[in-house]
């Protein structure tokens, strides 16, 4: 869904304040849709969900609002993987790394009885649960957001994992 | 009972699917909710059933009710505005909404929160005891959270158990007659639904400050286990992913859930 203008900002106003800037984050950070781009004659924003990119770019060049992007409250903020050492260093650009978004402990399966949830080779599709991160009684099941193949299980069942560890190698189709 | 009654609230429990028996309510709402997606069934749609025959606490532990007696439900909630990593936040939401329905009944001094999320009375003779618990399920994309299952056992007009550490609503007030569980499953979703959307508007700040002063054990010096070694702490408060901190004589220490034991 895309909202083209948005009443909060008044078009005869010259610049949009960053306070405003804030306002309008905070309203799509709890609106819940997923990507919003908003054109006014001064500004032009597009913010976008699940580490997906965070901009705001002035239209007029006369009114700068470069420090926009630095407002960005927590929850659209961009995830930007740090490269971590554990991670391998020339991974082919067609794998990605699936990390884990929290500290937990990693479990390949429901339950001690259930079968695994995914094996090594397996086809995956998004919204595919890979595995499980129980952390305080709270347990994450963890969904692929691409199509791929499973071609590396980087973490032993039922460890612990810290935030952003690698846990799965996908070779993208 | 086939749970008629209508809470109010915005949208918790608009939707309510009665079961007269089954595993587990979380894995019933789970698979209420399709694959791709998942955004046709409704925040808010609550599962309830007279028994559950498979229910559970931590991984592995089991939760048993007696039929008809208790409320056991779970209840579907998008909260996308949450990160993976503040979802302790969930947590305390959820814990703080189930207390404050239960604190219309009960001596708020005697009903406390034990970490992470189960619910104890404090009986001045018999004890410590659990009343109920809950069990949240996440779906995560990404860093974000897309949906949260939250199961929540609560024992009310139960009043024989097969270990001493149990009580009841009813055993703990002593009411004559057995509590209407329609009208306390409304009233829990209506103060569910309070405290999910104080969380939603960013009052997390204060719902740990009220989490923390309905907290077991709070400031108080007592014994625990870690590792099979007994030792005194004084509890702390939580750290934002919830662990436990605990100021030990050797210094203050953090604790995942698995890693420390109350010795009660």
């Amino acid at each position: 869904m895309v909202l083209k203008t948005l009443s909060l900002v008044p078009k005869t106003r010259k610049n949009m304040e960053t306070k405003e800037i804030q306002k309008l984050l905070d309203f799509i950070a709890h609106s819940g849709l997923d990507e919003v781009s908003i054109e006014t004659s001064e500004l032009k924003i597009s913010v976008k969900r699940y580490g997906g990119t965070v901009s705001a770019a002035p239209v007029a060049a006369s009114m700068p609002v470069a420090t926009a992007p630095a407002l960005t409250p927590a929850a659209v903020q961009p995830v930007s993987p740090v490269a971590s050492p554990i991670t391998p260093p020339a991974l082919p650009s067609n794998v990605i790394t699936v990390r884990s978004p929290m500290i937990g402990t990693f479990y390949r399966s429901s339950g001690p009885e259930s079968p695994l949830m995914v094996e090594i080779g397996d086809e995956i599709k998004p919204g595919k649960v890979l595995c499980i991160i129980e952390a305080m009684k709270l347990f994450n099941e963890i969904e692929s957001e691409v199509s791929g193949k499973i071609i590396k299980i980087l973490v032993e069942n039922a460890t612990p994992v810290e935030f952003d560890q690698p846990l799965f190698l996908v070779e993208l189709v | 009972m086939p749970y008629n009654f209508k809470p109010s609230t915005l949208f918790i429990g608009k939707k309510i699917i009665f079961l007269p028996s089954c595993h587990s309510t979380n894995d019933e709402l789970v698979k209420m909710i399709p694959e791709t997606g998942g955004d046709s069934t409704l925040e808010g749609t609550v599962v309830v059933t007279d028994q559950q025959t498979a229910g559970r606490g931590q991984r592995g532990n089991r939760w048993e009710a007696e039929p008809g007696q208790n409320l056991t439900f779970s209840l579907l909630l998008k909260p996308t505005f949450l990160q993976a990593s503040a979802q302790f936040d969930l947590s305390i939401a959820i814990a703080l909404g189930v207390y404050e329905a239960l604190g219309e009944h009960l001596d708020e001094n005697q009903l406390r929160i034990k970490w992470p999320n189960d619910l104890y009375h404090l009986h001045p003779a018999e004890g410590n005891q659990k009343l109920g618990g809950l069990l949240i399920e996440n779906t995560l994309q990404g860093y974000q959270v897309s949906t949260a299952i939250v199961g929540i056992g609560l024992n009310i007009n139960q009043l024989i158990f097969p270990v001493p550490q149990a009580t009841s609503l009813r055993r703990i007030t002593g009411q004559p007659f057995s509590y209407d569980l329609e009208r306390l499953l409304a009233r829990l979703l209506e103060c569910l639904e309070a405290e999910y959307l104080r969380l939603r508007q960013g009052g997390q700040q204060a719902q740990k400050a009220r989490y923390l002063a309905r907290l077991f054990r709070y400031q108080e010096w007592h014994p625990y286990r870690s590792n099979g070694r007994l030792f005194n702490a004084q509890l702390l408060g939580v750290d934002e992913t919830g662990c436990l901190a605990l100021e030990t004589t050797g210094g203050l220490r953090y604790f995942g859930i698995k890693e420390v034991e109350f010795v009660i």
